[in-house]
């Protein structure tokens, strides 16, 4: 009983809870780290005068968004007004309840260790060996990849109801052109991912790490024409530049959150670097081997194993978000109609034909 | 100086003195003066084929002048534009002076200019408060906001116009203000009172 | 205008793109007419911002209506200022020295380069290369340096007097401005890496806009947005004036006429206008700066149409004379309120980001456009 409490609701809830923060601390000073690198590829500083180096801007910045006015046009759709940024961002933070940050033995000693002072030792050894409490994951399913690609998708839900509730024109644009783009890349995101999954033979994101562990090869190795789709899709998925076509300020004025302000304009714009991080770990998930070090296989890199996987981790995750904002600092927006063009006439033929021949080689060889 | 009386200092001074009809009494102590074109090769060519037409040709400071009536201002703008031989296809702009106090107080001026002849001509109009100025809207399209800007600020009213309306100022606006009766400091207070909702502007 | 049976028998959406929006450039107001994102009309409402600069001049002197042309045109102030005195010394035969008339020159093709920069700034910012913009503003910042150190001032600067300048070069200037212009090629080779052949930059520009000269010449375009729809058409080089005809330097003209031309007839002018200034530091006489001006200027009876080719176009200076100490009428012909009138033309079929773009490459300043 103890341990079923133990392993399906304590050590669950302790973990979401650590999630939850740090992951929002993490946006936070995303932004920071957004803003002082855009600022140095710029020849500028960047936020210079709260804390050393801008270092407590985040805190400063959400201060002032929840102390800000929070405004409903009075001609807006109250309901769906007020519940649209929270729609957008809580898929974000959901999707990070299947993606894996370290191996599933990773917190067996500290569960042996703190466990120990209050059970007796056959209920903490067998807490310490069910993975979903020891596992670095919040939970592992076996339609993990479906999960992430079916609940980051609601996000956008967030951005065509908070445009369309807003009963005003810019933001109406903003809805429509995401609503466009959504379907014109999420076909070929799907496509992209389905070349992982028939090299790993798996849906569950654990697994995937697992079987690229057992291979000695990391997937983008693989499938790098699926990688670069998912990449590119995935960035017309956060709505990044080059595809930040629903809000893009300089057209529609910010579209979608044109009418909204203080707090839930935070959610939307705290959503954006949600999702970048939800698409990074992804990647890094499927692609880059997740927790797993560099080159596991070759002995004289074994001190690379000195760092922890959680650590391997987040360095991926981290390169990614730099790759994220430095793109962000370097290219122009393109057009709705483009982005469209490219994603039916490009992406989605790639895509396709990199399904068939993963398929066929698959078949012929293995 | 008081800002009130200038406006009247300028009309006065204006009245007499008419760039368009040389030999007027007034001295000149320096600098360059109006000199008639008659050895002009578009002048005499103008003359030929408009014959009274043509009020005038000058040039001053090596500019062409050519002072046309108005009732032929559209069939001279057509040649201008049409033939090949000056091939005037750029207009370059169009605006008015006021003269008040003559019985046709506004001059409508024309800038023409050929990309061919790299020629730059000037042609001049008078026109009466109520006489409607034929629009070369359909010769060059530019005309079409530079005619608006001349209706907007002096009233000139363009026959043949595709969209005759006020464009600098507020299309409910009273007044032109480049007229040389509109005082500086003259405003249609009604329409701040009614728009900006300020009383009454500081004078 | 004619409005297309739209799909699904949907309304046609009409938005106010301004006077308050990011990227028209000031307090220009579009009235869209949209078919989902295409335009199907678009409007300009212009007047926002109209000070009767014209009616103003009227009732000043010669002199002191300078100042209220720094402000028409306030990116190109040095220009605007220029084109007057021009006209205005014209009138009165003023004599201008040699030096004075270098280092006007000079000192306006600065203000093109600033001009031009400002543009190229605000143009790829609207069309979402956040980077470039301060790339642009470091040189600007430059540049207007420049300007403080000669003028006293970076933006509205009272360039230059009747008769030549307001004071000779201060100390350090020729260096500071030869050290400029020998960075200056390398800088913009850096904007040209970042856009020139960056795909996304080319499918946003490339065929966008596209007007044939003889059509740019209709609807009385001149400067950059000529140039770039192959019409070779320059005031410097056509008629030249103040001494612009000593200067090597030649006309940039585009292929196309599209977004992506005027955007490289521009860069090309920076190089041109560095070019000149090149020439002005090499050959700059020695001699007085201030040329013979009467203290309150009355030209004679007369008139005198000064066109100069500003950055943004045809720049032109109508003044009336009627032998009063203030001129009879200034009529400014404003480069831009004429290319503005174009982009009813330009973004007919295109998209709402294309109207963004658009109004970018018709480089308009709302200040003169309604003076």
């Amino acid at each position: 009983m103890t341990e079923t409490l133990l392993v399906y609701a304590i050590i669950p809830f302790i973990k979401i809870a650590v999630i939850v923060l740090i992951l929002s601390g993490a946006i936070a000073y995303l932004t920071l780290f957004e803003r002082k690198l855009v600022a140095h590829i710029q020849v500028r500083l960047g936020p210079m005068r709260v804390g050393w180096h801008g270092l407590l801007q985040p805190i400063a910045d959400g201060l002032k968004f929840i102390l800000k006015e929070d405004i409903i046009p009075s001609k807006a759709d109250a309901l769906v007004f007020t519940i649209a940024p929270a729609i957008s961002l809580i898929p974000a933070f959901v999707v990070f309840s299947v993606v894996p940050f370290g191996p599933p033995e990773m917190f067996e000693g500290l569960l042996r260790w703190s466990l120990g002072w209050f059970f007796d030792s056959a209920t903490v050894e067998s807490v310490a060996q069910n993975t979903l409490a020891s596992g670095g994951f919040i939970t592992d399913i076996n339609i993990a990849v479906l999960f992430v690609l079916s609940v980051s998708s609601v996000g956008i839900l967030g951005i065509i109801l908070g445009g369309w509730a807003s009963n005003s024109k810019y933001p109406l644009l903003g809805a429509l052109r995401s609503s466009a783009q959504m379907v014109s890349y999420e076909v070929a995101l799907g496509f992209s991912i389905i070349g992982v999954l028939l090299v790993a033979g798996s849906l569950s994101l654990v697994e995937i790490v697992q079987n690229q562990e057992k291979a000695h090869l990391w997937y983008v190795f693989v499938q790098p024409v699926a990688f670069a789709l998912f990449f590119i899709c995935g960035m017309a998925e956060t709505n990044r530049l080059p595809f930040d076509l629903p809000e893009a300020e300089t057209e529609l004025v910010g579209g979608f959150h044109t009418e909204y302000s203080g707090f839930r304009f935070s959610l939307y714009f705290l959503a954006e670097y949600a999702n970048m991080i939800t698409i990074s770990a992804v990647a890094v998930t499927l692609f880059w081997g997740g927790w797993l070090r560099p080159f596991p296989n070759v002995s004289w890199l074994a001190f690379l194993g000195l760092i922890p996987p959680v650590l391997w981790f987040l360095i991926k995750v981290f390169l990614f978000l730099y790759i994220f904002i430095w793109v962000r600092g370097t290219l122009p927006r393109f057009r709705f109609d483009q982005l469209m063009r490219y994603g039916w006439k490009v992406f989605l033929p790639v895509a396709l034909g990199n399904v068939i021949v993963s398929a066929g080689v698959l078949l012929a060889f293995l | 100086m008081s800002e009130e009386s200038k406006p009247e200092e300028v009309q006065k001074s204006a009245a007499p003195s008419k760039p368009a009809r040389p030999g007027r009494p007034r001295p000149i102590k320096r600098g360059p003066s109006y000199e008639d074109l008659d050895d002009d090769l578009l002048f005499r060519k103008l003359k030929e084929k408009f014959t009274d037409g043509i009020v005038s040709g000058q040039s001053f400071l090596d500019q062409p002048i050519y002072t046309v009536s108005l009732n032929c201002l559209y069939d001279v703008m057509i040649y201008l534009k049409d033939s090949p031989e000056w091939d005037f296809d750029y207009l370059v702009d169009v605006t008015a002076l006021d003269y008040l106090g003559d019985e046709k107080r506004f001059v409508v001026v024309y800038h023409l200019y050929s990309h061919k002849n790299r020629s730059l001509i000037r042609i001049k109009a008078r026109a009466g408060e109520e006489e409607l100025v034929p629009s070369v809207t359909s010769l060059w399209r530019t005309a079409n906001w530079l005619e608006r800007e001349v209706y907007d600020l002096f009233g000139i009213e363009f026959s043949g116009h595709p969209d005759l309306r006020r464009i600098l100022l507020p299309e409910d606006w009273h007044g032109h203000p480049l007229r040389k009766d509109y005082d500086i400091k003259l405003q249609d207070q009604a329409w701040i009172k009614q728009h900006l909702r300020i009383r009454k502007t500081p004078m | 205008m004619e409005e297309e049976a739209t799909i699904l028998d949907s309304k046609v959406l009409e938005v106010n793109m301004g006077p308050q929006h990011p990227s028209t450039h000031g307090v220009l107001r579009v009235k869209l007419k949209l078919d989902g994102e295409r335009v199907l009309d678009a409007e300009c409402i212009i007047g926002y911002l109209h000070r009767g600069v014209e009616k103003i001049s009227e009732n000043r002197s010669y002199i002191k209506c300078v100042p209220y042309y720094d402000r028409t045109d306030y990116i190109a102030a040095v220009s605007n200022v220029y084109g007057y005195l021009l006209g205005v010394e014209k009138l009165m035969g003023i004599e201008v020295p040699k030096r004075a008339q270098y280092i006007r020159i000079m000192m306006t093709e600065f203000n093109r380069i600033s001009s031009h920069l400002l543009w190229l700034a605000t143009h790829a910012l609207d069309i979402g290369a956040m980077t470039i913009f301060l790339y642009c503003f470091r040189e600007r910042e430059e540049i207007l340096k420049l300007f403080e150190a000669l003028f006293g001032a970076r933006l509205t600067t009272h360039a230059f007097r009747l008769g030549g300048l307001w004071k000779d070069l201060p100390p350090g200037f020729e260096q500071a401005a030869r050290k400029f212009i020998d960075d200056f090629p390398y800088r913009v080779d850096e904007y040209e890496q970042i856009l020139t052949k960056n795909r996304i930059w080319l499918d946003r520009t490339k065929g966008v806009g596209v007007i044939s000269g003889e059509e740019a010449i209709e609807w009385g375009m001149s400067g950059p947005p000529l140039r770039g729809s192959t019409v070779a058409y320059d005031v410097r080089k056509a008629r030249p004036y103040g001494g612009y005809e000593e200067f090597d330097f030649d006309i940039a003209v585009g292929e196309n006429g599209d977004t992506y031309d005027r955007y490289l007839v521009r860069l090309q002018e920076m190089h041109q206008s560095r070019r000149i200034i090149q020439q002005v530091l090499d050959r700059l006489p020695e001699g007085s700066v201030h040329g013979k001006a009467p203290r309150i200027p009355k030209p004679p009876v007369g008139e005198y149409y000064s066109g100069i080719e500003s950055p943004r176009g045809e720049l032109g200076y109508y003044i009336v004379s009627d032998g009063s100490p203030q001129p009879f009428r200034v009529r400014i012909r404003p480069p831009t309120f004429v290319n503005l009138q174009t982009l009813r033309r330009l973004v007919k079929g295109h998209l709402v980001a294309d109207v963004v773009a658009l109004i970018g490459t018709l480089d308009i300043v709302l200040g003169e456009i309604d003076r």
